[in-house]
């Protein structure tokens, strides 16, 4: 009987990381790809300081979340975002206006891998 | 480098602790559900280690769930005789004084091959010298020797045993009559209550009873805690 208690507070704390961990990427992958959907729409209007405030967001939003985001997605998935979302302050602006928007789809396009990965049945 | 050797330092001690919780069970024999735990566990926890893209709680929490799994499982056969039973089996005779039963070596398909070199590893020969051959619920076969057989000055002085030539058998185990066992040891359901009745106490709390070969009795109830 003894060992039955540790048993249910491993299934407890399991069960507590799952449902924390789902929620949270839930919460911030849809966050995240708001932000970079406002930014590719400030910019299709041509409204690149909007495009960047966006960004600026976008950024601060995941060094925010980064360390929590670490333990339940793979680092890989991760750093193929920053690597994606990085160069996008220098994509706003009139001449750049194209990349822009096929990179911040390629960014939403990774964010919908990283959710993939959490949320996909099989 | 370095994130290796901590991952590798983190999977060794969660699996020490592991172990631990699940028991000197799993140190032994294993039984089926032990086996499937030990290969997903040692394959789990190697994962985070190859990989160091892949998050540690992420690699670790299958573990936590495995071994929390395990434990409520073993419990549960504790408690329940069927439910043991449906996860690991139940022990089969496959030799009845010296007669090989085929029918049951068919149903856990064991091979002649495989029940004559059991019987070597258990420095038997002839499996006419055996009374009792039970394959356990973890697979390996256990032999009561015939009482001739079981040493030199048996067969010398031709020496007889003290009532029947088998092993004690078990009648009733956690407060449950083991109808199958009752033809062996020679009695009958309500034999079985009267005898318990006798000794004044409850079916329900007779831990262990079995019928030794001169017809005796080995009775064992249960503790208060249980």
């Amino acid at each position: 009987m003894k060992r039955v208690v540790p048993a249910v507070v491993l299934l407890i704390v399991a069960a507590g990381l799952t449902i924390y961990g789902t929620l949270f990427i839930n919460q911030k992958t849809s966050e995240l790809t708001d932000l970079l959907n406002a930014a590719h729409s400030c910019c299709t209007n041509r409204d690149y300081q909007g495009a960047s405030d966006n960004l600026e967001k976008f950024c601060q939003t995941f060094n925010k979340n980064e360390a929590i985001l670490i333990l339940f997605v793979r680092r890989d998935l991760l750093a193929e975002l920053m690597r994606i979302a990085e160069p996008l302050f220098d994509y706003a602006n009139e001449e750049m206006r194209y990349d822009f928007c096929i990179e911040t789809q390629r960014a939403v396009t990774q964010l919908e891998i990283i959710r993939e990965s959490q949320f996909k049945l099989i | 480098m370095l994130i290796v050797c901590l991952r590798t330092l983190i999977a060794y001690a969660l699996i020490i602790g592991m172990i631990r919780l699940m028991g000197k069970r799993q140190l032994g024999e294993l039984q089926p559900s032990e086996l499937v735990t030990t290969i997903l566990v040692s394959n789990l926890a190697s994962l985070p280690i190859e990989d160091a893209d892949l998050p540690i709680i992420t690699a670790l929490l299958p573990i936590l769930i495995i071994v929390a799994l395990e434990i409520i499982l073993s419990m549960l056969e504790i408690r329940s005789q069927k439910f043991s039973a449906a996860v690991s089996g139940s022990p089969k005779v496959v030799i009845r004084d010296g007669q090989i039963d085929q029918q049951a070596l068919a149903e856990l398909r064991y091979g002649i091959d495989d029940l004559l070199e059991a019987l070597r590893n258990k420095d038997v020969f002839d499996f006419r010298e055996v009374a009792y051959g039970i394959v356990e619920t973890n697979g390996t076969l256990n032999v009561y020797r015939k009482f001739d057989k079981q040493n030199l000055q048996n067969e010398v002085f031709e020496l007889k045993p003290d009532g029947c030539d088998r092993p004690p058998i078990t009648v009733v185990l956690d407060g449950k009559i083991q109808t199958e066992e009752l033809p062996d040891a020679g009695v009958n359901e309500k034999q079985i209550i009267d005898l318990v009745a006798k000794r004044q106490i409850q079916l329900e709390s007779v831990y262990l009873l079995q019928i030794d070969r001169d017809g005796s009795t080995i009775l064992v109830t249960k503790e208060e805690t249980q």
